[in-house]
């Protein structure tokens, strides 16, 4: 009961917190996680499928990457660590591997993933990024041929192109990587859907920001978000980008009356629109955090819910938003 | 109105009596223990990191190599509940300043303080090479750097 009055007054005095226009988001469903998944996650373009690692134990030893199948909720073991990718064609995803005592981008077709699990084997693996933050756009897609643009940052920001053979499946890069906006001072970048634009932490601008890129790997800012935003996702239409954000000025409001658990640090949803230049709020949790948004094509936004209560199962969330 | 006020105020602070929880063992890292690191040590790196994100884990592995290079190092965890059975002695995440300079915005977040005022927060990992390159600039630009932050 306590909780219940404590949660109620937390909200009140952290309306000033909420002052932010709220997004219409409808919950088109929930679909709880059994383990504890760990916070970052990716959808397939239809979210159909989710990518996530299952945490093992504290050493990162034995954690494994899982494909969930929303509609069904069969799970299936896939390869790999952490950050599983989907590289939005339908047919590829790619995942940090560990080869030569380095973190490699290893290139897997969907279909085999589906049917062979953890035991598929890469149809290429590149050899020349480091692995680290990776993430995938689809630049184009023509009946012969995909081509993309793997971003990582394992030794600073770097991109390289690929083409695809849709028939044959074989892959190949377009030439060597190529420095990735340097001179800005860029962390947790993401690469759009359509593989032209990155979302970023600008260190220095100490805000998450969206930067053009150019073919020479050269950028430009074009939106500063003026928060501090976790890993970005992009719509489709490139319209929107999302992430989470740590509140903080509820906690400091309570904090001389309230004594609020000491874990329950509260994350939100947020949505940038990139044509009125405005944020909007997707989630109002009086607590626990919603993380890692990610965008299908259809327009929805999924994310991964973490209750503050740890006998609460993680869930995954799909919003429509209207 | 003003009694409805007098009441929420009352009801307030017997609920702030009330609603302590404290829902794990582990120790908690707060001001006051940053407070004695930063005293202690006349360059701190804080490390905050979670079992639930992998990559922060292997830089927590690799921060330990910078003990060795005049750094007093301090590791932190995630203060989730969930992590609570979690067999390792660290101590969860309660700092104050630290949550308001945006600690948990992604594991692993790297604070570097510097005769007590917070030079560089950095959010995610970066492998040692790239870390020790970006700290031992920031070290060599010495009062240069304008700090971002001190805890009072």
């Amino acid at each position: 009961m306590n909780k219940l009055v404590a949660l109620l007054l937390i909200s009140l005095f952290g309306a000033p917190a909420f002052a932010m226009k709220v997004v219409n988001a409808r919950v088109l469903r929930e679909v709880p996680v059994e383990g504890i998944p760990s916070y970052f996650f990716k959808a397939s373009r239809d979210g159909r499928y989710l990518g996530y690692t299952l945490f093992r134990n504290n050493a990162s030893r034995g954690d494994q990457n899982h494909l969930l199948e929303l509609a069904t909720g069969v799970i299936k073991e896939i390869p790999g660590r952490f950050d599983p990718m989907f590289a939005h064609d339908d047919e590829t995803m790619v995942i940090p591997i560990t080869r030569n005592s380095k973190y490699t981008c290893a290139f897997y077709d969907f279909e085999n993933v589906l049917r062979e699990g953890r035991n598929a084997a890469p149809f290429h693996v590149d050899d020349e990024l480091v692995c680290v933050y990776q993430s995938i756009g689809l630049l184009g897609r023509t009946e012969g041929r995909s081509r993309f643009r793997l971003v990582s940052e394992g030794v600073g920001l770097k991109m390289r192109d690929f083409n695809r053979d849709r028939a044959s499946g074989v892959i190949a890069p377009v030439g060597p990587g190529k420095a990735l906006c340097s001179g800005f001072n860029l962390k947790l970048p993401m690469i759009s859907k359509d593989g032209r634009e990155l979302g970023a932490f600008d260190q220095d601008r100490n805000s998450s920001v969206i930067l053009s890129v150019a073919e020479d790997g050269t950028c430009t800012v074009k939106d500063v978000l003026k928060v501090w935003g976790g890993k970005m996702s992009f719509s489709y239409d490139g319209r929107y980008a999302a992430v989470h954000v740590f509140q903080r000025e509820d906690r400091r409001l309570v904090t001389e009356f309230v004594e609020v658990p000491d874990d329950d640090h509260v994350a939100n949803i947020q949505i940038f629109d990139r044509k009125t230049k405005r944020l909007r709020a997707v989630t109002q949790n009086p607590s626990g955090n919603s993380l890692y948004p990610e965008f299908t094509e259809q327009g929805t936004l999924i994310y991964i819910h973490h209750p503050v209560d740890k006998n609460q199962k993680v869930r995954f969330v799909e919003v429509k938003l209207d | 109105m003003r009694i409805l006020w007098i009441f929420l105020f009352g009801a307030l602070l017997l609920v702030g009596v009330r609603a302590r929880a404290t829902p794990c063992e582990r120790p908690a890292f707060g001001d006051q223990a940053l407070v004695a690191d930063l005293q202690a040590a006349s360059e701190l790196l804080v490390y905050v990191w979670s079992p639930l994100m992998p990559l922060s884990v292997v830089g927590r592995d690799e921060l330990l190599e910078f003990a060795h290079e005049g750094f007093a190092v301090r590791s932190v965890m995630d203060p989730s509940a969930r992590l609570c059975e979690v067999a390792t002695q660290e101590p969860r995440l309660n700092s104050g300043f630290l949550l308001a300079h945006s600690a948990l915005n992604h594991f692993p977040t790297l604070f570097y303080f510097r005769q007590g005022d917070l030079v560089l927060t950095l959010h995610g990992y970066e492998s040692s090479d790239r870390l020790r390159a970006r700290l031992m600039s920031l070290r060599e630009a010495g009062a240069v750097v304008a700090p971002k932050g001190s805890l009072p």
